[in-house]
């Protein structure tokens, strides 16, 4: 941004706020003039002294010298009143309010056509200051082409009076352009900017009522797959309807009295209608509900889009002061600095803007302090006098914005660096040696060093730095650095564009599911267990021919690990995640990885601050609560942790074929032992439900390779959770065994409805049959 | 009011001693003169809790608890409440009774002050009704342990009155 943008961008600040104090002025003087109170006249005085006061130095800021000077007049007029030097007269009001009227006028004419209002601005100052003298002339007329502006009292638009003085404050809603109660011709308005202005307050709870609809939008999508759910179920029914009819017909045809068939034959085809009808009704549901779906879906996406928008803020807000405090430190150091700013119009969170003024006052102070060196040193180099500092923005994704700080000055001064650390014990002599450049440049973020003063005077660039990576993290952005010997250091800083939602895949670790932020995640992968080596005393694994700690989520979350579950597809492998924060990577292993979603944040409530490794939490569609891991706390938790004991068994036994494990589902105690014993000793893996929602339950955190469910349970019989089961996307192919005493057909064919793949009757139970059944089944 | 003002009226002391008494007399006899603090009562663990209604914002029934790690164990998880987050906190773990069995908790119970929110895990709400300020007594010498500092005392019935305020404010409860 060059200087010009900069006054151009103040001067529209400037217009927004003059207009603003304009219209408390007036507002204040009319109450002065017409209130006998002496309390409230002595209120209303405060005010406008201020008023003017404060316009003087906003003008004085932009360089308006007309303002200025008469501002300066009206502020010591309003101080003699305030000592009671001087008594409130007409003449002092018709002159204020004459005054106050230029002012608004001069602002609202084009610059260029500014020229010919100078003089009438001094002349009124001059009147103005006149008033001051306790002997007090009369009123100097103002000059000719400045018709004096009418009383208020005699103000010819009393409605839009009542509006103003319905929002006094200036920092409520208030529209520039319009809400003049001033007959001007328009075109003298046209310097004001068209612009709302609203507390943040109350853009922020609209932001977020915006952002609730994420939820309802995933309910929708929820409630369409549960209609397509029951759409293939009925279709299905129609077919069977289907076949049921041809085998009655053939039937029907080989019988000799087929009256009373014929009967239940029209029963039939009638139940048959109903069932065509039912289905062409929910398949217009589900296609009118994704079509709604869409629809609204696209909605709430624009919506949010456009709320979003609201919120963001150019970043040369935040530039603005940073000229000159780089002046200021850079004179202060004896040092010649140069600034370079782009990119400045692009926008971003507000949010995220406010939370990046301290970490960046810190770099430019650094840059400044530590990097570019003092002139006779940089001559001295061959470089030119004058330091530069590049501040360059840009937005390569549009969800994503890079901003780097560059200075070419001495650089970072990697071996003192590398002593320094050793030193403070921060590292090993080994790991010294073997640091790569880059890898001891990230030195720079390690508190441990950034707090020794000696650093500092060193290699510049260690006070702090470790704040300010602790800063971009928050905003959940990542920070890097480079450095060339007297070519410079660059700081480069990633950030999201939008602090509020951001994409999130699900993970599981011993059964609990998390959402992990993508911007951490760099990328998954499946490992065999053979693949983890140990090496100083860590686990590790190779990923594109680099070593890399490995641990697991379930340790680091202090989660007893579960077995692990099979995937259908790749038998033996296990997902892992690499972890990202700043430059930490870690590999870490999850029970799975499900759906990428977009996740909207929320606090954890008011009772739980702050908890290690958790941010926040979100809601998914289905109402469930869950948590989103603080990646940065997972990998300090992480670093120089391995798996753990208990992890490396269940890795162990992954290693050898797994029994096949079956999940026993009864409610009775002694058929529970029963079966357990009958299933265990023929070399199953057994686990053990009470009910049908405990059963169901299990099953959706592990993975088993067949069920044995009894039928009559309390709260979730055996029919239901075959039903439940054949109705989840991911366990509709699970075998199921329902094992009975209710030896009915009726119940048996319900069994088959519901969908298991045996029925097995407790009067013909015995062991070879149950064994049987499983062994074809898994 | 089983005493009567004394007849003597020149002994405006006596007449006043006498007030003061017939006060004195009616505070642990007659529940009628006396404040009533309207409750929520409920089960926990076999025995009934009150809580006065003045900080309940609302009986909710469990529903998706999620737990969440590197929590004390007295946070059982989170659940959604229209959006919101809640904690939900187990007395039973708190207190630090005996029978910590998960029992059927069907109930949360919210509680807020200005700066602190929380539901408490009930086993069974048993309604809205009214305590008698002076029925409640210091606690009984057989409710001891950490319960007793969270306690305003427990009715001539056996009722026992949480403190709600002392629970709001209580440092522990804030996790941080």
């Amino acid at each position: 941004m060059n200087n010009q943008d900069l006054q151009q961008q103040l001067l529209e600040a400037f217009k927004i706020e003059a207009e603003e104090r304009i219209t408390s002025m007036f507002d204040n003087l009319t109450a002065l003039e017409k209130n006998a109170d002496p309390e409230i006249r002595r209120q209303k005085l405060e005010i406008v002294y201020r008023e003017a006061h404060s316009l003087k130095g906003a003008a004085r800021s932009v360089n308006i010298i007309p303002v200025e000077s008469l501002c300066q007049e009206m502020e010591s007029l309003f101080s003699s009143l305030k000592n009671e030097k001087i008594r409130f007269e007409p003449e002092i009001f018709d002159t204020l309010h004459h005054a106050v009227g230029m002012i608004e006028k001069y602002l609202s004419t084009p610059e260029q056509e500014r020229q010919g209002l100078e003089n009438s601005l001094s002349a009124i100052a001059t009147a103005v200051s006149e008033q001051k003298e306790p002997k007090k002339n009369a009123l100097q007329p103002p000059p000719e082409t400045q018709p004096r502006k009418p009383a208020p009292k005699e103000f010819p638009q009393p409605a839009l009076e009542v509006a103003r003085t319905d929002h006094p404050t200036p920092s409520e809603a208030e529209t520039d352009a319009g809400s003049s109660r001033f007959a001007q011709p328009p075109a003298s308005r046209a310097g004001f900017t068209d612009t709302v202005r609203i507390s943040a307050a109350k853009l922020d709870s609209l932001l977020l009522k915006s952002e609730e609809l994420i939820t309802v939008k995933q309910l929708l999508s929820q409630h369409l797959k549960q209609i397509n759910g029951t759409r293939d179920s009925i279709r299905q029914w129609k077919k069977i309807s289907e076949t049921s009819q041809k085998h009655l017909q053939d039937v029907r045809l080989q019988l000799q009295d087929r009256s009373l068939l014929d009967r239940f034959f029209q029963l039939y085809e009638l139940a048959h209608d109903q069932i065509e009808e039912t289905s062409g009704r929910i398949n217009e549901l589900s296609t009118s509900m994704e079509q709604s779906n869409r629809v609204l879906g696209a909605m709430v996406d624009e919506l949010l889009e456009e709320m979003k928008k609201t919120s963001l803020l150019p970043f040369s807000r935040l530039f603005s002061l940073l000229p000159r405090m780089a002046r200021e430190i850079s004179r202060d150091m004896g040092k010649d600095v140069d600034l370079e700013i782009s990119g400045g119009d692009i926008e971003i969170d507000k949010r995220i803007l406010e939370g990046l003024k301290d970490p960046f006052i810190h770099l430019i102070r650094n840059a400044i302090d530590h990097g570019i060196e003092t002139p006779e040193t940089r001559k001295r180099k061959l470089k030119p006098s004058w330091g530069k500092i590049r501040i360059t923005v840009a937005q390569p994704e549009s969800h994503k914005v890079e901003m780097i700080v560059a200075d070419d000055g001495a650089g970072i001064d990697i071996p003192a660096l590398k002593t320094k650390a050793l030193k403070t014990g921060v590292i090993s002599a080994p790991q010294a040696e073997a640091l790569t450049d880059d890898e001891a440049l990230s030195l720079i973020f390690h508190s441990g060093i950034s707090t020794s003063p000696m650093i500092t005077e060193i290699s510049g660039r260690g006070l702090g730095m470790a704040i300010v990576q602790e800063h971009i993290e928050n905003l959940s952005g990542l920070i890097f650095v480079s450095s060339r010997p007297d070519a410079g250091t660059t700081i480069k800083i990633e950030l999201p564009v939008s602090l509020a939602t951001f994409k999130g895949i699900i993970v599981s670790a011993s059964g609990h599911d998390f959402i992990l932020p993508i911007a951490h995640m760099d990328h998954s992968l499946r490992i065999e267990p053979e693949d983890i080596r140990t090496a100083e005393n860590r686990t590790i694994i190779s990923v594109n021919g680099q070593a890399m700690s490995l641990v697991s989520l379930s340790d680091i979350l202090g989660l007893p690990p579960r077995p692990l579950p099979d995937t259908p597809s790749k038998k033996d492998t296990l997902p892992v995640i690499i972890l990202g924060s700043g430059d930490k990577t870690i590999a870490c292993i999850v029970d799975q990885i499900s759906s990428e979603q977009e996740v909207l944040v929320k606090s954890l409530g008011r009772q739980l601050k702050k908890i290690p490794n958790i941010s926040g939490a979100t809601i998914l569609g289905n109402g469930q609560v869950v948590p989103i891991l603080n990646v940065n706390d997972l990998i300090s938790t992480a670093s120089g942790r391995s798996i753990s004991f208990a992890m490396a068994k269940a890795l162990d036994a992954k290693k050898h074929p797994l029994q096949k494990s079956v999940l026993i589902v009864e409610d009775s105690f002694t058929s529970r032992t029963l079966l357990k014993n009958i299933l265990e000793s023929s070399g199953y893996r057994v686990s053990t439900a009470i009910d049908g929602e405990d059963g169901f339950q299990q099953l959706k955190t592990r993975d088993f390779d067949a069920v044995v469910s009894d039928v009559e349970m309390p709260k979730m019989n055996g029919f239901e959770l075959t039903q439940k089961i054949r109705g989840d996307d991911v366990l509709s192919r699970k075998p199921v065994v329902l094992v009975t005493g209710l030896d009915s057909r009726e119940d048996r064919e319900k069994g088959v409805d519901a969908g298991a793949d045996a029925y097995i009757v407790k009067t013909s139970f015995d062991q070879s049959n149950l064994l049987e059944v499983l062994a074809r089944l898994v | 009011m089983n005493a009567k003002p004394h007849p003597d009226d020149n002994h405006v002391l006596e007449i006043l001693n006498n007030r003061a008494r017939r006060l004195a007399a009616d505070a642990s006899a007659e529940k009628s003169s006396f404040t009533a603090m309207t409750v929520v009562e409920f089960k926990i663990a076999h025995e009934i809790y009150a809580l006065a209604l003045s900080r309940i914002r609302g009986v909710h029934p469990l529903k998706n608890l999620t737990w969440i790690p590197g929590t004390p164990n007295f946070i059982r998880g989170v659940i959604n409440l229209r959006g919101e987050i809640i904690s939900v906190v187990d007395l039973k773990v708190f207190f630090e009774l005996p029978d910590q069995e998960l029992t059927r908790l069907s109930q949360v119970i919210l509680l807020a002050s200005e700066d602190m929110e929380f539901g408490i895990l009930a086993d069974e709400i048993l309604g809205v009704t009214e305590i008698f300020e002076n029925d409640i007594r210091p606690s009984l010498p057989t409710l001891t342990g950490i319960r007793e500092d969270y306690l305003k005392g427990v009715t001539g019935d056996g009722r026992v009155v949480l403190d709600d305020e002392k629970l709001l404010a209580d440092e522990k409860m804030c996790i941080k």
